[in-house]
């Protein structure tokens, strides 16, 4: 079964953007890594302390 | 979520919920589904915030470096009614998710990691008397964009008749800008919240927090009153901000770049990589995008001036609190008229007695601009010659400013002669608070054409194409994608320069072996040194250490050299940082590069290269991976903030004094990118097709004109090719133009992974020392070279000289 992993374990909120997040385009991230490629509408629910995040700002892509 | 397919990582804007320091959150995934159609594990993992970070007094002086960068660096663009500044005890109205999203820096190599930041509501807590509606933000703190409803807006009206509104864009390395709505333009909630709030507010006050230019004919719309464009100014933007609003701080700032009243104004907007959203990006391994420069000459200014475009904001504007008056003296005019004369010993130099009119002191920025008449080859209408900013002026207090210009600030390049020249005619004098308001000073005449430099060609277009010109007034091209193979139409010219050594072979068996100590005591032994290494040990020097930035328990440097333990010879690390240490350590954070030239302070720039100099000692770092100092061509490249202005001259001062604070601290420093790595995507198969003349007059020389204040330790090559050719394989760009005809004699490297589309032995055959980022493969592909008879070992050894004088200028420990 494929599984998810968090690339880091801490977020800087002092940090909006990461070294790698302008392609990404995306504020105050975790990186997350999965062990299989996503299907395309393989997207499903992320909740930070049981509050759903909104879906239209996540980023996907490929390891540089 | 964006449509790549294939992907397996994330990133999760976790920040939306995760707002306070130090706590513990739980991220679940829930029901996601694999591209086999296979199920995710529902998994939840916690992770935690880190604690706010503190000020550190040992570095108070620093500190101060950093507020005095970001203070002079947010230009003032619009002030009606003089709305600014605020009164201190105002109520705030901030409307807008980016006043949660206060940007301090690009990413990617501009990335800072500060040692302590305010953001804007920190900033207005602790270093402001002001106050935050605090049922307006929190409309705004799942960081989107909503409308607020009429019985909100004057709900918050009542309160207090003064509106903020927030707008951020982030941009850097990896991904260039792109002309839609939530790019250069508002985006459909960020028109329609400004909509609403300047329907109720007559004193609303926008805040541009963006990496680039953006579409600003909205502040007509909406009839907004003031503007002020922070930039990218680094950790302390928001105290800087604090003291700008409430009138502690004049405004000083001058932009410097052109902002233009649309994207497709700009003339390179066709020639440029416009992807538009869902477009799929071409792999830079796989695909190469040609680009044609066809406007030329005429970057920036230089084509709204000399074509009579309107424009939203000219080159060098900004506002002040204050009113300046001056008068200028014109003192001396070039009046040479035979080839031969002293007429590159005189040039121009106008002073300018500068008077503070006004009620509140500030600084004053002085541009001084010289047209040239058009001849043989046409001209710019008018181009910058020189700047200067007075100190603190007190109200009624006065101050002389003296601005002066060679006559090569104002030479053309004649592809014909290869020559600069200045051509027969009469040239005329600005000088002014910016370009738009710049007053005719005087002019001087020059008889018959002077040569001031014939210099041998170097990277001349391998193709036609079509030129900007006075009589074309426009670009025919559109830059297009191609696959790998056929970005480069026709053989790279390298088999021009046959591969040899640049010093002569060298006695390879000495009596003794010479240490790293004894080279150090006596640096005539570097030919003998460099003669005792293996071929081994050549390989490995001209090959950078891995970098320690994907991984967790990395120091975050970029690499390294090795060490060479038989020798003595230390291992150096080095660093990205053009502006704070891209390193794990938190240290000095300061403004993005193009908010410090915003400064047009070239004492402030050499201050910030300072500072980052003694730290990098402090830190370990040899070698400063800076600064980048790109030409402006387009403001939608992700690098736009990293690069200094769309200006030679400006930029290549202020890049040129922030090497030069960075050498004088002993640490050495790295201009880049040579050349024309003027965007981000897929760069590595990028290629940039340009005339001679305007590489002269505008991509070279802003680096010319940066050796000319600092020669630096270093260079790096770009990832792009130029004019058929990846610089970092070209000897003709490196021999011929950098060492020869720059007299650059310190080490030129690629930029990391450059390797990925540039074949690395020509890459060391044409005198690039170092292949960055490298590691074990590269070593082992340049000792198979030498075994085959394709790379010379003298070669590997010219390259490596220069290496181990990177090694013997580190003032590390």
């Amino acid at each position: 079964m494929a599984r998810f992993s968090l690339m880091q374990k801490t977020l800087n909120l002092e940090q909006t953007d990461g070294k790698y997040s302008a392609f990404a385009k995306c504020t105050y991230a975790l990186p997350i890594r999965l062990s299989r490629p996503l299907a395309k509408d393989g997207y499903g629910t992320v909740e930070v302390d049981g509050i759903e995040i909104s879906r239209e700002k996540h980023f996907s892509w490929t390891p540089l | 979520m964006d449509s790549v397919v294939k992907v397996n990582c994330m990133l999760v804007p976790v920040g939306e919920v995760a707002r306070e320091y130090d706590r513990e959150y739980t991220i679940s995934f829930r029901n996601f589904k694999a591209d086999d159609g296979s199920a995710f594990r529902n998994q939840s993992f916690r992770f935690r915030t880190l604690p706010r970070r503190k000020k550190d007094p040992k570095y108070a002086a620093h500190d101060a470096a950093a507020f005095q960068a970001a203070a002079e660096g947010m230009v003032l663009l619009k002030n009606e009614d003089h709305l600014l500044p605020l009164k201190p005890d105002t109520l705030l109205n901030c409307f807008g998710a980016a006043q949660y999203i206060f940007r301090n820096s690009a990413t990617g190599a501009g990335l800072i990691n500060p040692r302590w930041q305010a953001n804007f509501h920190e900033s207005v807590r602790e270093h402001s008397c002001f106050t935050v509606n605090e049922e307006v933000s929190s409309l705004y703190s799942r960081l989107k964009d909503v409308v607020p409803t009429e019985a909100q807006l004057k709900k918050a009206r009542e309160k207090s008749d003064t509106a903020l509104i927030f707008l951020s864009r982030t941009s850097g390395e990896f991904l260039d800008n792109k002309p839609i709505k939530g790019g250069y333009y508002l985006t459909d909630a960020e028109e329609a919240m400004i909509a609403a709030v300047s329907a109720v507010f007559d004193r609303t006050l926008a805040i541009i927090n963006t990496g680039y230019p953006i579409d600003m004919r909205w502040m007509e719309t909406y009839q907004i009153k003031a503007a002020i464009y922070t930039g990218f100014a680094g950790m302390c933007a928001g105290y800087a901000l604090m003291e700008l609003l409430d009138g502690r701080q004049c405004p000083s700032g001058r932009l410097p770049n052109t902002w233009a009243l649309d994207y497709y104004d700009y003339p390179s907007a066709h020639n440029f990589p416009n992807f538009q959203e869902g477009d799929p990006v071409p792999g830079e391994k796989s695909h190469g995008v040609r680009i044609f420069y066809e406007e030329d000459i005429y970057v920036g200014y230089r084509y709204f001036d000399t074509f009579k475009k309107p424009v939203q904001y000219s080159f060098g504007h900004g506002l002040s609190y204050t009113e300046f008056s001056w008068a200028a003296a014109l003192q001396a005019g070039v009046t040479g008229g035979q080839e031969g004369t002293s007429v590159s010993e005189k040039g121009v130099s106008v002073s300018a007695k500068v008077r503070n009119i006004g009620t509140c002191s500030g600084k004053e920025v002085l541009q001084l601009y010289v047209g040239a008449p058009d001849g043989k080859l046409e001209k710019p209408r008018r181009v910058l010659v020189d700047f200067g900013k007075t100190k603190f002026l007190q109200a009624g207090e006065a101050q002389m400013l003296t601005l002066k210009a060679e006559p090569m600030r104002f030479a053309s390049y004649d592809e014909e002669s290869h020559s600069y020249i200045l051509e027969a005619g009469t040239y005329t004098i600005w000088l002014g608070e910016s370009l738009a308001e710049a007053k005719e000073v005087g002019e001087f005449r020059i008889g018959e054409t002077v040569t001031l430099r014939t210099v041998t060609p170097v990277a001349r277009p391998v193709e036609t194409f079509h030129r900007m010109s006075k009589a074309e007034p426009f670009v025919k091209e559109d830059s297009c994608i191609v696959p790998l193979s056929e970005r480069i139409p026709v053989p790279a010219k390298r088999e021009e320069f046959p591969a040899m050594s640049l010093s002569g072979t060298l006695k390879k068996k000495q009596k003794s072996k010479i240490s790293f100590s004894e080279l150090k005591s006596d640096p005539s032994l570097l030919d003998p040194f460099a003669a005792q290494l293996s071929t081994s040990e050549l390989c490995r020097l001209n090959v950078s250490t891995g970098a320690d930035w994907y991984m967790p328990w990395g120091d975050g440097t970029a690499g390294g050299t090795p060490k060479i333990s038989r020798y003595g010879l230390p291992a150096i690390r080095v660093s990205d940082g053009n502006t704070g240490l891209n390193i794990v350590k938190p240290n000095t954070g300061f403004p993005s590069s193009c908010t410090i030239a915003a400064s047009f302070n070239k004492e402030l720039a050499e201050q910030v290269g300072r500072v980052i100099g003694q730290e990098s000692k402090e830190n370990g770092i040899a070698v400063n991976l800076g600064p980048a100092m790109n030409i402006q061509r387009n403001i939608l490249c992700g690098r736009h903030p990293e690069y200094f202005s769309e200006d030679p001259l400006l930029a290549g001062f202020m890049a040129g004094c922030h090497a030069r604070g960075l050498e004088e601290e002993g640490t050495q420093s790295t201009y880049k990118h040579l050349f024309c790595n003027n965007s981000e995507t897929s760069r590595k198969g990028s290629h940039s097709i340009v005339s001679e003349r305007a590489l002269r007059e505008l991509y070279f020389r802003v680096f010319e004109l940066a050796f000319d204040v600092q020669k630096p330790s270093c260079v790096m090559t770009s990832y792009n090719a130029l004019n058929g050719i990846y610089p970092a394989e070209s000897a003709e760009i490196l021999q011929t133009l950098v060492r020869g005809e720059w007299g650059f004699d310190g080490l030129i490297m690629t930029d990391w992974n450059s390797c990925d589309t540039i074949e690395p032995v020509e890459i060391v055959r044409a005198g690039t020392s170092w292949l960055t980022e490298g590691g074990r493969k590269y070593v082992k592909i340049l000792k198979k070279a030498v075994k085959d008879g394709r790379l010379s070992a003298d070669i590997l050894r010219d390259n490596t000289k220069y290496v181990i004088g990177m090694v013997m200028k580190s003032r590390t420990k």
